[in-house]
């Protein structure tokens, strides 16, 4: 993990707006979705997950709202605007023609 | 355990400043990780290793402390919602002033009233719409007073009260506006009522010279 983790995190952002797309979610629910995706292999730090919730807010991807859970501590929980899918949909073009590239450079026989 | 959990991101936010943005951040994570404790106790931890395994994927918060530091940002939303409230305001207080002056013409061309009586109606009526831009300006956050650069490095006691001055010039002024005309009109002393605006500028150098002395 630690040698795919650097390109990774270039998608941090893409990441999240992709299980966002589902669903409303927050922090925990949405790392526990990418473990069970990878089998494990692959999570992101709180501190990355909160970093990333905040710039993608700010650039008006994502909104927020408090869930009422009232065990001491409420859920925030976040929601894709129609801004951040088009720019889910954008990033996903964009990372198929990077991997057509990358695959075209690294693979191809001399 | 949760309050060891509650603890350890205390200690976490130790060097975060006390804003609202702080503290949402604080209540996100303290939610996430409590729920991430409790799954890991389900899973069969014991209290330690549960408590360990959710602060283990905590990572670095320095940065996103830090950025809690700098000035405020706020959201496209919070942005919209106040430039649409202000310009409310901006609109209904122009509406009034014209207003104001339709009042004086009708009250004096169609029911023959005195012109003291419009002019007061058009002041009343201005004063309103004064006191809508004056709490407008004074009431936005800072962040959208961009216009105005040189109040940056004020300390919040040093913006209060400059907020505060201004606010009171500016009645002043409609004040002084308002006598000016009222004493000429009731007393027809255009010839010399002027002297009023000599006097307001008396006033407002001690207004602002009281200002300066309760700084001492």
């Amino acid at each position: 993990m630690s040698i795919t983790s650097d390109i990774i995190r270039g998608h941090t952002e893409t990441i999240i707006l992709a299980q966002l797309a589902h669903k409303d979610s927050y922090g925990y629910e949405i790392n526990k979705g990418l473990q069970q995706k990878t089998n494990n292999r692959y999570e992101m730090k709180e501190a990355t997950l909160y970093s990333a919730f905040r710039r993608l807010e700010q650039s008006g991807m994502i909104t927020s709202y408090w869930g009422d859970e009232n065990r001491g501590a409420r859920r925030r929980y976040y929601t894709i605007t129609t801004h951040g899918r088009a720019m889910l949909v954008q990033n996903k073009e964009d990372w198929d023609e990077a991997k057509k590239i990358i695959d075209s450079l690294i693979d191809g026989e001399d | 355990m949760y309050d060891e959990l509650r603890k350890r991101v205390e200690e976490l936010f130790m060097d975060a400043p006390k804003t609202v943005k702080a503290q949402e951040l604080k209540e996100e994570l303290t939610a996430n990780l409590i729920e991430k404790y409790d799954d890991l106790i389900k899973a069969g931890k014991s209290e330690e290793e549960a408590l360990k395994g959710a602060m283990a994927g905590v990572g670095d918060f320095s940065s996103l402390i830090a950025s809690l530091k700098e000035q405020y940002e706020p959201t496209y939303e919070e942005l919209k919602r106040e430039s649409q409230r202000s310009a409310l305001f901006i609109s209904v207080a122009v509406g009034l002033y014209i207003f104001g002056v339709a009042l004086l013409i009708l009250l004096a061309e169609v029911f023959g009233a005195d012109g003291v009586v419009g002019l007061v109606a058009m002041l009343t009526v201005d004063a309103v719409a004064t006191g809508l831009l004056i709490y407008n300006a004074n009431s936005r956050p800072r962040y959208l007073r961009k216009d105005k650069p040189e109040e940056e490095d004020w300390s919040p006691a040093d913006r209060e009260r400059n907020n505060l001055l201004r606010s009171v010039k500016s009645i002043l002024w409609t004040l002084i506006v308002v006598v000016y005309f009222l004493v000429s009109f009731i007393f027809s002393a255009w010839a010399f009522s002027w002297i009023i605006f000599i006097i307001g500028v008396a006033l407002e150098k001690i207004v602002v010279l009281v200002f300066q002395l309760k700084e001492r």
